[in-house]
């Protein structure tokens, strides 16, 4: 997912997110998400392959 | 005459078994500095000064006839209002929750309350614990007792602003990124995350369900283990709650650190950071080496992976925790703290498993580091207390929001899900109190008290006073 997104295509994902929210919470938002989404982005070209998904997402170690 | 309200608690538990001094008169004491000071600090959601005399009273009455109930028989204490307590209000700092009024006590105020501490009542904290500056727009923040207009940090903003203040000697807090250590830090007290899952978290408001702990808040590491010493246990109520062997964390405080390696990390930790944070933290490396301990640079790149993991599994796990009523009443919410709940529904299903992934692999590289050395020291937060409507801050050229200065070396031992102590180590120029880091091993949580214990014996930075009431 691309981090910088459309204040279209933005409000249209915060509408499928159930965010009922007026158009001036929404413009506040974007830059929000879009810093977030920057943040996380590097999370891809981590090298954790080798962590089964179960053993980290169930909160075994 | 002493002054009972600047007491650490582990001197006011014996004062008051010795009868040197009456529950009565301590608690009495506490809440009288509290009604003169605390319109101009804000640390309290909920005094219950009626209910603690009351308590007091009926400490007095047992231990008159030879009854102590525990190691904290009659000592006050603070409650960060992510706690639930029987009968009274527990709003999590929220508008949302002004009205809810739990049934019973969260585990960790029973247990406090079985060794005879005596609440004083809910103290504040950042809406639903989502935050490190200690801002919360319905109770407001803290007053940082070392400067004025001053962030206190968060989210356990009223525990280190009230034990900073003299209304309580020691408090609940919680630390899902650094919500004990970053108050303690900036507001010159002590404090400790523990093991993860050493600490029950049953009755508290979750935010991060795979990285919340909750922990104590003190003046002194001596009170950090008495505390820790009832606090620590298994609870089946808590789904992550571990079975370890029990350990006397107060025997264990002496000992020293002569013959301890403690390892600074040559990564991450550096760039960017304030420059006399910098200088306490080399200040106190040099004192750690004069009482015997082995200090060394240790490589650890993947702290360069703090953050995007941190994002990842907070943002989501938080929207987890708090989605539908943020869906459903957020125009009650400050605003700023619903959209960070909101943009938790923005993280795709596989980065955040993908975060997991990552915060497993970065805790299985900080427990080889302590392998090569016994604990990991840095400073607790970058900065000293920013200015409280600072969004931005500049280290030699070099800019970071205030939010990510405050949370970005506390994160490391949360995600390893590994102990970290925090105490005072220095002022800043402007007299702002900075904080010493140590973190060990899973489960080591002894021999962190131990070291900064040592460290805390050596040096007098913990018993200052704030130039406030």
């Amino acid at each position: 997912m691309s981090p910088e997104l459309t204040p279209d295509a933005f409000a249209s994902m915060a509408r499928a997110a159930g965010i009922t929210a007026g158009p001036e919470h929404i413009e506040k938002l974007r830059p929000e998400v879009e810093a977030m989404l920057g943040r996380i982005a590097p999370l891809d070209d981590l090298p954790v392959d080798h962590i089964p998904v179960e053993r980290a997402v169930g909160g075994v170690e | 005459m002493t002054d009972v309200t600047s007491l650490s608690a582990a001197d006011l538990a014996r004062r008051i078994a010795a009868k040197e001094i009456s529950a009565t008169e301590a608690v009495g004491a506490f809440v009288a500095r509290a009604d003169a000071l605390e319109p101009q600090v804000g640390a309290f959601i909920t005094r219950t000064s009626d209910d603690a005399m009351a308590d007091a009273r009926a400490a007095d009455d047992e231990l008159a006839t030879g009854r102590s109930r525990g190691p904290l028989h009659g000592v006050p204490f603070g409650i960060k209002d992510i706690y639930w307590s029987a009968g009274i209000v527990t709003t999590s700092g929220s508008a949302l929750d002004a009205e809810f009024v739990p049934d019973e006590d969260a585990d960790a105020v029973r247990l406090l309350r079985e060794a005879g501490a005596i609440s004083m009542g809910k103290v504040n904290t950042v809406e639903y614990a989502f935050g490190p500056t200690g801002q919360n727009a319905t109770y407001g923040m803290p007053r940082n007792p070392w400067g004025e207009g001053r962030m206190p940090g968060g989210s356990s903003s009223g525990t280190g602003a009230g034990v900073s203040s003299g209304f309580f000697p020691f408090g609940l807090g919680s630390d899902t990124g650094g919500s004990i250590r970053i108050p303690s830090s900036l507001c010159g007290i002590s404090g400790i995350k523990p093991t993860f899952g050493l600490v029950s978290r049953f009755g508290v408001t979750p935010l991060s369900h795979s990285l919340d702990t909750a922990g104590p808040m003190a003046r002194t590491v001596e009170d950090l283990a008495l505390i820790l010493n009832v606090l620590a246990g298994h609870d089946e109520r808590d789904p992550v709650s571990i079975t370890a062997p029990k350990v006397d964390y107060v025997a264990s405080l002496e000992g020293g650190v002569s013959g301890l390696r403690i390892g600074v990390p040559l990564q991450y930790v550096w760039e960017p950071i304030d420059t006399d944070v910098a200088l306490a933290f080399e200040s106190a490396m040099r004192t750690l080496e004069g009482l015997g301990a082995q200090v060394m640079e240790i490589s650890l790149p993947e702290l360069d992976w703090t953050t995007p993991i941190a994002a990842g599994i907070t943002t989501a796990e938080a929207a987890m925790a708090h989605g539908a009523r943020v869906l459903r009443d957020g125009d009650r919410m400050d605003q700023a703290i619903r959209r960070r709940f909101e943009s938790g529904f923005f993280v795709p299903a596989t980065a955040y498993a993908r975060a997991q992934q990552a915060r497993v692999a970065y805790a299985r590289a900080v427990a080889q580091a302590l392998t090569r050395v016994d604990l990991i020291a840095m400073p607790t937060v970058a900065t000293p207390a920013p200015l409280a409507d600072q969004d931005t801050l500049n280290f030699n050229g070099v800019e970071i929001t205030s939010r990510e200065a405050l949370l970005k070396l506390t994160r490391v031992f949360n995600l390893a899900r590994m102990p970290s102590a925090s105490v005072p180590c220095g002022f800043s120029p402007d007299g702002l109190p900075l904080g010493l880091m140590l973190g060990g091993a899973r489960l080591n949580d002894a021999l962190v008290l131990r070291a900064v214990h040592a460290y805390q014996t050596a040096t007098d930075w913990h018993l200052r006073q704030p130039p406030f009431g």
